[in-house]
């Protein structure tokens, strides 16, 4: 498995759905043992179960879109407790489940899987030329 | 000369030595070497392959559009109208990518994140409620002379 854009996703950034610095761009820490990801069907955040969702991040901050490459500021989960997780699903937050949109899944990653001990998980994005992701 | 009476009107060909003959219903409608009827024969060819491509036009337009979107550079069809139609379906349809294996290749690049964990936070253990009549501590100056 690797790291990946849901299909849908792209769809809608191409659509004009999504917008990476304007809208509210969250993260979820996923036990994939609830969670088997479909990255061509799954398109919102009701598509993922309640009870993957080990930990939600606040909305990602100092977002940029430069070259159409991704990327914000280092995001904390606090205390977090609950199941080993080992998914990153990076979503849009309209405040619906049924209408957040999933953008990335990320199953590889320095750390993961991780089992929470109900302390801070900080998420530190690569400095590679990817950054977050690159469309 | 006497005619071979057949029981059909349908076309039938013969040979005849070093010539083709082509009869409906038992009359000669056409009489030609085998050079020409080597022509003929191709030429057919050529024509039924045209009108096929018009029946199953359809099959033909899904089938290039799937082969365009993957990339793959094969054209079925030498008709411009088709092609043209061909990618237009590769453009638009959005349900082509249910039959391609795997999906449609996008150079989408997803980077590698590291998670760091932090252990918990320590609380300080609860203080034990003075007692009634010891002395507060940790209620400042309250009540005491501060000259």
């Amino acid at each position: 498995m690797s790291n990946a854009l849901y299909d849908l996703g792209r769809e809608a950034f191409l659509g004009g759905d999504l917008d990476w610095d304007a809208q509210t761009i969250k993260l979820y820490l996923i036990d994939a043992a609830d969670y088997t990801k479909d990255l061509a069907a799954h398109d919102m955040a009701d598509d993922v179960a309640t009870a993957a969702k080990v930990a939600t991040s606040g909305a990602l901050a100092s977002k940029t879109k430069t070259a159409g490459v991704a990327d914000a500021a280092d995001v904390t989960l606090s205390a977090v407790s609950g199941d080993p997780s080992e998914q990153l699903i990076i979503w849009q937050d309209s405040g619906t489940q049924s209408s957040s949109r999933l953008i990335a899944n990320i199953d590889t990653a320095t750390g993961l899987p991780v089992t929470p001990n109900g302390g801070d998980i900080v998420v530190a994005w690569s400095n590679a030329t990817e950054k977050i992701f690159k469309l | 000369m006497p005619h071979i009476l057949t029981p059909t009107d349908a076309v039938t060909l013969r040979q005849e030595g070093t010539r083709v003959l082509v009869l409906k219903g038992g009359c000669l409608l056409a009489d030609m070497p085998y050079e020409a009827a080597l022509d003929v024969g191709r030429a057919l060819i050529a024509q039924a392959r045209k009108a096929e491509e018009l029946a199953k036009v359809q099959q033909i337009i899904g089938d290039q559009a799937i082969i365009l979107r993957a990339g793959f550079p094969v054209g079925l069809t030498n008709h411009p109208d088709i092609q043209a139609e061909a990618a237009k379906e590769a453009a638009w349809n959005t349900r082509l990518r249910r039959y391609m294996p795997g999906g449609v290749r996008s150079q989408e690049a997803v980077g590698t994140p590291t998670l760091i964990q932090h252990p918990p936070r320590s609380t300080p253990p609860p203080q034990p409620s003075p007692r009634w009549g010891e002395e507060c501590t940790g209620g400042g100056n309250l009540g005491k002379d501060v000259r």
